[in-house]
């Protein structure tokens, strides 16, 4: 019987299941760069609110703590939003007048209240706890960023699980000392990774196999 | 048998010579089933009977083919519907109070002691707030039905069935949205009014 295929057709073979597989991996490649990107996890996305509220001028300018209006940060799960009485404590008396806060005397006169948009926003299926993390040495800035220097907050990580799993595999290179926990400006220093060992000793933090565990986020 | 009149006997005649010769073991064609002699006759008037019953499958179900191919589109676009799922969070809002009350926080639960009336006697019970909505009933470890003489013992927690149902009746539907006074509705104010004076005495 005569040959069907041309030689050529070993070539073609071997090189066509070669770019079927390399074109496969490249679109795997891309999807895994898709879901990574700002553009799924909403990070670096300037959120508009419905009152222009300066983190930067509040607390980069004014040297607000976080804990005088994120008060339960330290005590619940939720970190709490300040409440309008929580505004108009000073405003009532700074700004009075200023049209950048009237819907917040608006709302402190009619009992409605503000409706914030959620900037960082964890899926219903994982449970986070922010008193633990307060407890154990977890910086805000190493979570949310430079919140003191937004005028207007957006979310600085990407807050998925891989990023998560980051720290909650080997914790001592985010862990903080206690009284610089809410100190927007620190940096780990260079000897980060000894610090950290001590630190994770002396706040008892579990080890990986506990941290990571399902059932810590996943309720 | 009045009813064969429609069946073409020929028709049915050489099918079923046919396939006798086509069985035997060196057959490869598969083997056609009938369920009727209307059927194997291709009678007229069973396909008009079967497009009235089941209009979509009339021709379906007849191919073998044709079925094993409609099942597995069915079964796999039951698998596939979950993916309507994959979407981007829609962005939450964030409500927080306008004058937050003292010591509320939350999404943690506030704790009062209270008691509850069972049978003339009072039941001391804690009960868990949030945000201003009783949600739990427990013992109130602390009163002294709860614990023993030891000055070591922490107190239980303890409650009947009356008292953890007794969280249904703060939810009642047929529970007074007003004061009542000898059966007469009246305003808060009048209450306020009239427990102040008492209070003032």
């Amino acid at each position: 019987m005569s040959q069907i295929f041309p030689r050529s057709a070993n070539a073609i073979a071997r090189a066509s299941l070669f770019i079927v597989l390399a074109t496969v991996a490249l679109l795997g490649w891309l999807v895994m760069l898709l879901m990574r990107s700002d553009f799924v996890t909403g990070a670096n996305a300037n959120i508009e609110q419905p009152v222009q509220f300066s983190h930067a001028h509040h607390v980069g300018g004014e040297g607000i703590d976080c804990r005088y209006c994120h008060t339960s940060v330290e005590t619940a799960a939720s970190a709490g939003m300040p409440s309008t009485a929580v505004c108009m404590n000073c405003h009532k008396q700074i700004w009075a007048d200023s049209p950048y806060l009237e819907p917040v005397r608006a709302s402190f006169k009619s009992g409605k209240p503000l409706e914030w948009v959620r900037v960082h926003d964890l899926p219903d299926f994982a449970y986070f706890n922010h008193s633990i993390h307060i407890a154990k040495g977890v910086g805000c800035s190493t979570c949310h960023g430079r919140i003191d220097q937004m005028p207007v907050v957006s979310q600085a990580q990407s807050l998925q699980m891989e990023w998560c799993l980051e720290c909650h595999r080997k914790p001592e290179n985010f862990v903080r000392p206690k009284e610089k926990v809410f100190d927007m400006e620190w940096r780990p220093p260079a000897d980060q990774k000894n610090k950290g060992i001590e630190l994770v000793k002396t706040f008892h933090i579990q080890g990986a196999n506990v941290l990571t565990s399902c059932s810590t986020c996943h309720r | 048998m009045s009813q064969d009149r429609h069946i073409n006997f020929k028709i049915l005649r050489d099918r079923i010579l046919a396939s006798d010769k086509k069985g035997g073991p060196e057959a490869r064609v598969p083997r056609e089933y009938w369920r009727s002699l209307e059927e194997l006759a291709d009678s007229p008037i069973l396909e008009e009977f079967i497009r009235r019953e089941f209009p979509q499958q009339a021709e379906e179900w007849n191919d073998p083919v044709e079925r094993r191919t409609f099942l597995k589109l069915m079964g796999a676009s039951l698998a596939l519907a979950g993916l309507s799922g994959c979407v981007i969070q829609p962005p939450e809002k964030v409500i927080p109070y306008v004058k937050q009350p003292e010591e509320e926080t939350p999404g943690k639960g506030l704790y009062f002691a209270t008691a509850f009336s069972l049978g003339g006697i009072a039941t001391p019970l804690l009960v868990r707030s949030n945000e201003g909505r009783p949600t739990k009933i427990e013992g109130n470890p602390d009163h002294p039905n709860n614990r023993s003489g030891d000055p070591s013992d922490k107190g239980s927690t303890a409650t009947d069935i009356f008292s953890q149902a007794s969280i249904l009746t703060l939810y009642d539907p047929d529970r007074s949205q007003t004061p009542l006074y000898r059966g007469e509705t009246r305003p808060w104010s009048a209450f306020v009014a009239e427990i102040r004076g008492s209070i003032d005495k």
